[in-house]
């Protein structure tokens, strides 16, 4: 009874909106950035105001290969991340692999112990 | 590249875990948007799957449940990984998170880590009887003071909150995981983790504490995706991390609850 009392209150008070006191502050986390900044473009042109503007450059037509680049992909920015190669990427993943290989065995020895 | 333009590509942070389009990858305003309606039915669906395979190996006991169980924590472990990535220290995303892909890998976690849970319940329910009827309530108590807390402003969720407590979160996995590599190598345990003294309780009733403050974030994810009008896969992903954080907090609040009977 306690465990399903406690489950009901927990999903009834879910579908509650937060309060205006926790929406309506500077300091929020931005999970969903870009979203958010094409759905307000005012606090974009906030958010660029303090930047500094960087000087104009100018793209001659026959750099026509390097505009069609893609953007460069968002990349964390740990320090070695310039020596990390696709091949220590791979070793990793094997490394993760097997780790979790050994888990399931010694749990299924365990459970059928 | 100017300093303007990589401010604009990678975000004020260098931090990837607080990069501000840590969902952009695929957020796209398209017809379908999130609600919060929407995510907290989710979330009941994902916790009855779980329930439903927590009791299918909790009363079944064959060698095929057995491997059933196996490979259905492989898969739960698996759709994890694929949908929250994995990140590694001072190498950065080997595997990016994905959270469009969170409508089909959410139903196999959460029927994957039944199986898991309901062999967990069944062992402590063995040596402590009505010790998984106290965690599960515990659980959603501390779920809705947590809840509450939250919408009602008191705990108010700051980048250097989610900072703080994916350090410690990463603190924690990490112990677990050299806990591991010392079983596999040693067979002993750590004495911290299953110590029923001060020192063991305490170590629990810390990483309780980090769990339920993990559902601080998830209830954000859910509650700024509804508000902003996220992709309707974000309903997936944030009852996923809902119910990832709910069954962590259940297990912890178990192990607790044991060291505690067993003093």
């Amino acid at each position: 009874m306690l465990g399903a009392a406690s489950a009901c209150i927990f999903f009834y008070l879910l579908r509650f909106k937060a309060s205006a006191k926790q929406t309506n502050r500077n300091d929020r986390i931005d999970w969903y950035g870009s979203e958010s900044k094409r759905l307000d473009p005012e606090a974009t042109a906030e958010q660029s105001a303090d930047i500094e503007k960087p000087p104009v450059e100018t793209h001659e037509p026959t750099n026509q290969a390097i505009d069609r680049a893609p953007p460069p992909q968002a990349i964390p920015s740990s320090s070695p991340i310039q020596a990390t190669s696709p091949r220590i990427n791979k070793w990793l993943v094997a490394a993760v692999v097997i780790l979790v290989v050994v888990v399931l065995l010694s749990f299924y020895e365990s459970t059928n112990a | 590249m100017s300093r303007h333009a990589a401010l604009d590509t990678f975000g004020r942070s260098g931090n990837p875990l607080i990069r501000s389009n840590a969902f952009d990858s695929t957020a796209t305003l398209g017809d379908e948007k999130m609600t919060l309606q929407g995510a907290v039915n989710k979330t009941s669906m994902l916790l009855a799957m779980t329930v439903l395979t927590a009791g299918l190996s909790w009363n079944i006991q064959t060698p095929t449940m057995s491997l059933i169980s196996t490979l259905g924590i492989g898969a739960a472990l698996i759709a994890a990984i694929a949908t929250f990535g994995f990140y590694f220290f001072f190498v950065g995303w080997i595997l990016k998170p994905r959270p469009h892909i969170a409508p089909k890998t959410a139903p196999i976690y959460a029927l994957g880590m039944g199986f898991a849970v309901g062999l967990i319940s069944r062992t402590f329910e063995a040596q402590f009887p009505g010790i998984v009827l106290e965690a599960v309530s515990l659980t959603f108590f501390v779920a809705a003071s947590m809840l509450l807390a939250y919408k009602t402003g008191i705990i108010k969720p700051d980048r250097n909150f989610m900072l703080m407590l994916f350090a410690a979160t990463m603190g924690i996995v990490l112990t677990y995981l050299a806990n591991l590599i010392y079983t596999l190598v040693t067979g002993n345990v750590f004495f911290v983790l299953t110590d029923n003294g001060w020192m063991g309780i305490g170590f629990s009733l810390l990483v309780v504490a980090i769990a339920a403050l993990n559902l601080v974030l998830d209830f954000d994810i859910i509650e700024q995706g509804a508000e902003r009008g996220a992709p309707k896969h974000i309903e997936w992903f944030g009852a996923m991390a809902l119910v990832m954080t709910l069954i962590w907090l259940y297990i912890e609040i178990l192990r607790l609850l044991a060291k505690l009977r067993s003093r």
